[in-house]
């Protein structure tokens, strides 16, 4: 019986502490968005490393946990990843606590995404009475704003006039209820990633594409309109409906926060200088030029999206940070405090 | 395993998990899922920790059943309430699939919001027998449930400048600590305090199956409340809880709290059938009612199943793989479980330091599993701390549990309410209108009853 449990007990010991090549560690709680975007790259990914990757969890206050240990020790340790989502960016503009920054690490590849914003077919935005919600994807919400809205005086502050008088923005509404209350007519307007677009909203019937944030393109520097959605993205549309380009304080700080949420909406990184990081790099290189990985990530992202490879990657993140100002960070925080009623707090070190 | 429940059992069991043919994946899932809902009832029963949040209703009366010396007869009732309970509500949720939609869009947030005040009210019938002891334990419940992320200003509240708390307290410690630490602690200390040993195995076992079959109408009822809670994103988790103040309240002069098997056979079923209920949402939206589907849902799209949308209806093959495996999986948990039970009824015959060693051994590593940071500990510690003080002086802990599940859900909901509807709106909504009617009936009982209340603390 002893030397039994001693047999036990030893081979417990050596599968649990049997060591994984890679592990990602992952800021979010199993079966989350990210979580299963990150879950299909692993699979595909490991076809192409042959090594093991270990999944480690870390949830907590919206990214936030998992991304500071993160940054104190998890990225130091030897075949460290992390996956970041479109929350773990936009938390570094504006949110106090965040003890992490994408400039100390390396990307392995992003893919340059988008937000897909629709709205009931038998709604006319200028009927009036949108009702809308979702404030943890701030940033998408602001761009629903500035559609309604048009222009205006091209001030922050009318906006907030616009919303308090013609709008009910529905506070607490995460994806769960946002897509049950669009699904039951409680919302007209409702916002979701490519995955959540294609896969849910798209499929009520009296839904139908608003608009589209748009995607980044490497090449040209700058949002241009998605081939998934033609003739859909923000730009075309606004002019389209308001007869003039969108412009003025609250669309400069709207395009800050949705270029870094969208670009940066699904990422793999390692620490700055990571040895494993050139490896991980051609195995996603090989990724993707295999056919059949691609159509699976493709399916399991809403569509084939561009991904930015490696220093491509890097550059992205060097570039948004060069596109920061004091004005458009403080207009930032004055939107998401007086509108979300977010503690949210202007970070001069960012400007640095 | 004490507290760890399906979604933590799914994410271990996936780590093993290699054939690349999806449906076998599908089948894989679901069988966890099934097996684990009866399962999971173990734990309640023989060693008063729940191991799920959803079967700590069954602790209630079921470990005071096990401490009478009816440990298999408790088990009996549990075995066939969630065997039954499974098969049927399975048959329906899975069946009936294409038939749901229209039911879930009738859930605005005044039905939701309504929904959680009957749920709330359901604590009433929870609560212990003395008035300010019950206030206390409410008062309990909604500070530690309000901690966290504010929904509706997204700042943190009641973390007292922690980042760890703005994800709120998480169940498994509360779980752990209230009740898996003090009924250890107590094991120590009053020695008697622990299910006894037994040796007529079957015929405890057998007349467990046929008290249950006695108690048909307890036990359809926990179950049909549990396939609905199952069927609300957020409501899920507290079905059991939910089914098992229903039970009470149909039973005005009978004591509860103090091994009766009524109990124990209200809310047992409810565990299989909110699993089998919070599957249709998620199959058919992509919208995950309880935690373990939101995990289902992930490990589907992994596989390559395109769960999360209503043309999944088309896949026949599917529909038959996860209706018939959950169906399956359940009368073969059933069978597996006559024979095993006896072993684990045997847990009740070691030593006690060993048997508590092992039990806090178990609830260490899966607190610990959370973030793996020392603030789990220190968590796991303070729900002790509460628990052990709950436990004497007898501050209802189910109380406490319920309250601290649904009070950020039920407080957010009423101010949504408050930005999207008049009160005129509302009155012209039927569902909304039952289930107000509901709520009033509820309370109305609580207060005038003479045995409300439980003998559980």
């Amino acid at each position: 019986m002893k030397k039994l449990i001693t047999s036990v007990a030893f081979l417990f010991f050596m599968a649990t502490s049997a060591m994984a090549d890679y592990t990602i560690y992952l800021p979010t709680k199993p079966g989350s968005g990210l979580d299963q975007w990150a879950q299909v790259v692993i699979k595909e990914l490991k076809k192409h490393l042959d090594a093991d990757v270990k999944s480690v969890h870390i949830p907590g206050a919206r990214h936030l946990i998992g991304m500071n240990k993160w940054n104190k020790e998890n990225r130091f340790k030897e075949g460290a990843i992390t996956v970041t989502g479109g929350t773990t960016s936009v938390n570094t503009l504006v949110k106090t606590g965040v003890e992490y920054d994408y400039m100390n690490w390396d990307a392995i590849g992003v893919q340059l995404l988008d937000i897909f914003v629709g709205k009931r077919k038998d709604w006319d935005p200028r009927s009036g009475g949108m009702v809308f919600g979702n404030d943890h994807a701030a940033g998408d919400v602001t761009g629903m704003v500035l559609m309604y809205c048009g222009n205006l005086d091209g001030k922050i502050a009318s906006y907030k006039k616009c919303v308090d008088e013609e709008m009910k923005y529905v506070k607490g509404v995460d994806d769960k209820q946002g897509t049950l209350m669009f699904a039951n007519g409680e919302f007209n307007v409702f916002r979701g990633n490519p995955t959540a677009w294609t896969k849910k909203i798209k499929k009520f019937e009296h839904g139908e594409i608003w608009f589209t944030q748009g995607v980044y393109d490497k090449k040209k520097k700058r949002i241009v309109t998605n081939p998934n959605a033609p003739g859909k993205d923000f730009d075309t549309v606004f002019e389209q409906t308001w007869g003039e380009k969108p412009s003025g304080e609250l669309y400069d700080a709207y395009r800050l926060v949705q270029f870094q949420n969208d670009s940066l909406q699904k990422g793999l990184w390692v620490n700055k200088g990571a040895k494993h990081r050139k490896e991980l790099v051609k195995a996603l290189k090989k990724m993707l030029k295999d056919p059949e990985s691609r159509a699976i990530i493709a399916k399991a992202s809403g569509g084939d999206y561009q991904w930015a490879i490696g220093e491509e990657a890097d550059k992205i993140v060097k570039y948004q940070r060069s596109l920061y100002t004091e004005k458009k960070l403080k207009d930032l925080v004055w939107w998401f405090n007086n509108i979300f009623g977010w503690k949210a707090e202007f970070k001069p070190h960012l400007l640095k | 395993m004490a507290g760890a429940g399906t979604a933590m059992l799914l994410v271990f069991s996936f780590a093993g998990y290699f054939d690349p043919n999806p449906y076998y994946g599908l089948i894989f899932l679901i069988s966890v899922i099934a097996a684990s809902s009866t399962a999971d009832s173990y734990t309640s029963l023989l060693t008063g920790i729940p191991g799920a949040s959803t079967t700590a209703a069954s602790i209630i009366d079921g470990y005071k059943m096990s401490k009478n010396g009816d440990a298999a007869k408790a088990i009996g009732i549990a075995m066939a309430d969630s065997t039954f309970n499974g098969i049927f509500f399975g048959v329906l949720a899975f069946a009936l699939l294409p038939f749901y939609a229209p039911i879930i869009y009738k859930f605005g947030v005044p039905e939701l919001f309504m929904f959680m005040t009957l749920s709330i009210a359901c604590v009433a019938f929870i609560v212990s027998k003395n008035f300010w002891l019950s206030c206390c334990a409410i008062a309990i419940g909604a500070f530690i449930g309000l901690m966290g992320i504010d929904p509706q200003t997204g700042g943190p509240r009641l973390t007292f400048g922690t980042l760890y708390l703005q994800d709120g307290v998480p169940i498994i410690m509360m779980i752990a600590g209230l009740f898996g630490i003090p009924e250890l602690v107590s094991g120590f200390h009053f020695g008697k305090n622990r299910p006894t040993p037994i040796n007529n195995y079957f015929s405890q076992l057998f007349d467990g199956f046929r008290t249950t079959l006695k108690l048909w109408r307890d036990s359809i009822r926990g179950g049909f409340i549990g396939f609905i809670a199952g069927l609300l994103p957020g409501v899920g988790p507290v079905g059991d809880m939910l089914a098992y103040g229903a039970t009470v309240r149909a039973h005005p002069n009978d004591k509860f709290g103090v091994g009766n098997p009524k109990g124990l056979a209200g809310c047992e079923g409810a565990n299989n059938a909110q699993k089998a209920g919070s599957l249709i949402p998620t199959v058919l939206f992509g919208i995950p009612a309880s935690p373990f589907a939101a995990i289902f849902m992930a490990m589907c799209i992994t596989f390559g199943l395109d769960v999360g949308n209503p043309f999944m209806l088309e896949d026949k093959k599917f529909l038959s793989l996860l209706g018939y495996g959950f169906v399956g999986a359940t009368i073969l948990t059933f069978i597996i479980c006559i024979f095993t039970s006896k072993l684990l009824v045997k847990i009740l015959e070691i030593p006690y330091w060993i048997y508590a060693g092992i039990i806090f051994a178990i609830i260490i590593y899966t607190c610990q599993s959370y973030t793996g940071l020392y603030m789990d500990y220190v968590t796991l510690a303070c729900c002790s701390v509460l628990g052990l003080f709950c436990y004497k002086f007898k501050i209802s802990r189910p109380a406490i549990l319920l309250t601290y599940i649904i009070i950020d859900k039920w407080q957010n909901l009423g101010q949504q309410l408050q930005t999207m509807y008049t009160l005129q709106e509302m009155f012209v909504r039927p569902l909304f209108l039952v289930l107000f009617a509901m709520v009033l009936i509820l309370v109305y009982r609580s207060i005038t009853q003479k045995n409300r209340g439980i003998d559980y603390a």
